[in-house]
């Protein structure tokens, strides 16, 4: 009856008859909070004071001090991360990842991609990382069958939050030209719009994932590759949201596009080094009733970017 | 860090036709000193104590912070003057007639991980600054292949560069070395081995046939270089990278 009462304020009202229902609505919601970082590059403690651009700035201790606090207020949260952990302070050269992986596993991280630098002590540097994360890295389009990461490795998981499933899967960049081979050695690297496509239809219409979330190290914007995030949102269907990395873009907010069927795809990315924390807050119906909603409503309010 | 901190407040009804969110808030968080914690802090203390020991030895001192950005910056001339110092030193075997007036340095600036800021350099900040174990690459480039660097250089808007000065237009390609001899035949690219095998999409330098890894860590190359020269000055910028679009 409520349901039908807002279909039609929306058809007849729009903007601001949502606006004004929106407000009432939200404590009855189920509500998700995403969190996500992307090329932290082995930032354990804040820059320098005589840093050029960021003095004193950011650090692991202020993330988990952040997270912590989220936590305190919201119950369903995730942790996600968008790759390219290792390289980039003497951390990584000397301890080779170990505190990185041992940091976010302390932070309470929930799942992450790899970048192009997470191959730069080798897939056996990698791998001999990895039992100091306790969460799932999640590769979909790195087929890594004839590697020492055969198997340790998964294309997506899926999290249940109170109710509510979040299907997330990690999409990395090409590696040829930017990795050299003696690093990522037998890696194939797969077609990331044919494979996100794939498994976004899998967690959507097989799992019935309500909400899909791609960690992607495809980048931003790229010189002279095409392939990047906001062409993977256009090209594809069935994906929510775009937690980004590679290009250390700093968005000041998620950036919503359309998909290839016209609908609403998210893109957000936090720079690099650690030094913003990604938040999203997803709601919820309270009973995941589907057909509540006309689709592309969204177009009509919002411009697309 | 109020630049980064913006929030948005942004309830959107997002249509769909099955079970999805309906709306969502987004707020991009900076981390700065109002989050400061100590929760973290035993699990790092053994490994930075050992980080320190190795990388807090001052090297030298930098009289203004060398930056990079393209077309051509003063962290890139840096780091391009060092390699070629050190790498036009080196005896290729087999390149013969390996020389300053056929030989220039070409780097990334996406291989430059950090400016070096003025006051102490520290083993530390060289190790941010090159954190790659990239060696000295040495590739002898044909008259094809220096078409092609010339191009990619063009299309890239530049990358640091030492020994040689360019001027790249839409319809013009001048490229001006030094004593460089009348007949043409080849060039000599100092590099790193990472470049050399077409990193950065330099695929004329994995085209070429002719290259010599020397081994010698380009990071070990910025260490000596530092020490040597006790003050890095800044040299700007010198026009060696001009690119009209």
């Amino acid at each position: 009856m409520e349901r039908r009462g807002f279909l039609r304020s929306i058809t007849t009202g729009g903007v601001a008859a949502f606006a004004l229902s929106s407000a009432s609505w939200v404590d009855n919601r189920k509500k998700v909070t995403i969190l996500h970082t992307n090329d932290t590059h082995s930032h354990i403690d804040p820059f320098p004071q005589n840093h050029s651009k960021y003095p004193g700035q950011g650090g692991a201790g202020r993330r988990k001090k952040l997270i912590d606090l989220i936590r305190e207020d919201e119950q369903e949260v995730l942790l996600l991360d968008a790759g390219d952990i290792f390289q980039g302070t003497p951390y990584f050269n000397i301890h080779g990842g170990e505190l990185e992986f041992k940091l976010m596993s302390e932070m309470g991280y929930d799942a992450a991609t790899m970048g192009n630098h997470d191959f730069d002590a080798g897939i056996e540097g990698f791998d001999k990382m990895l039992p100091n994360a306790n969460f799932p890295f999640l590769c979909a389009n790195y087929n890594f069958e004839d590697t020492i990461l055969n198997g340790k490795t998964k294309p997506y998981k899926i999290f249940k939050k109170g109710g509510i499933k979040v299907g997330v899967f990690g999409i990395g960049v090409e590696l040829e030209g930017l990795v050299s081979p003696e690093l990522y050695r037998a890696t194939q690297y797969l077609d990331p719009i044919e494979k996100a496509q794939k498994i976004a239809d899998e967690l959507k219409q097989e799992h019935k994932c309500n909400l899909v979330i791609c960690l992607s190290h495809l980048g931003y914007k790229s010189k002279l590759n095409k392939m990047c995030d906001p062409v993977l949102a256009k090209e594809t269907t069935n994906i929510d949201l775009i937690i980004g990395g590679h290009s250390h873009t700093f968005l000041k907010q998620a950036e919503m596009h359309e998909n290839k069927n016209g609908k609403a795809v998210l893109i957000n990315q936090v720079g690099w080094a650690g030094l913003i924390l990604g938040r999203i807050d997803f709601y919820f119906d309270k009973n995941g009733n589907p057909d509540l909603y006309t689709s592309n409503v969204l177009n009509t309010n919002y411009s697309i970017g | 860090m109020k630049q980064f901190c913006a929030i948005a407040l942004v309830f959107i009804l997002v249509g769909c036709s099955h079970s999805t969110y309906e709306s969502y808030t987004a707020e991009n968080v900076g981390l700065d000193s109002t989050y400061n914690s100590n929760d973290l802090e035993s699990i790092i203390a053994p490994y930075r104590s050992e980080v320190d020991a190795q990388m807090s030895a001052v090297i030298g001192v930098c009289d203004s912070t060398l930056i990079k950005y393209a077309p051509e910056s003063p962290l890139g001339n840096f780091a391009a003057d060092a390699i070629f110092e050190k790498g036009i030193t080196l005896a290729p075997p087999g390149f013969n007639d390996f020389k300053v007036n056929n030989s220039i340095a070409l780097l990334n600036f996406g291989g430059l991980r950090a400016p070096i800021n003025q006051g102490d350099i520290t083993i530390g900040n060289v190790f941010e600054f090159m954190p790659f174990d990239n060696t000295i690459t040495i590739v002898k480039l044909d008259l094809d292949g220096v078409d092609a660097l010339l191009d990619y250089l063009y299309l890239m808007n530049g990358q640091p560069v030492s020994n040689a000065t360019f001027d790249l237009g839409a319809d013009y390609k001048n490229f001006t070395l030094e004593n460089l001899p009348k007949e043409k035949t080849e060039l000599y690219v100092i590099t790193s081995n990472y470049l050399a095998s077409g990193g950065d999409k330099m695929n004329f330098l994995k085209d070429a046939t002719e290259k010599w890894d020397s081994g010698i860590l380009m990071r070990d190359v910025f260490i000596e270089y530092i020490k040597e020269k006790g003050v890095i000055k800044n040299v700007g910028i010198d026009r060696r990278m001009k690119i009209s679009k």
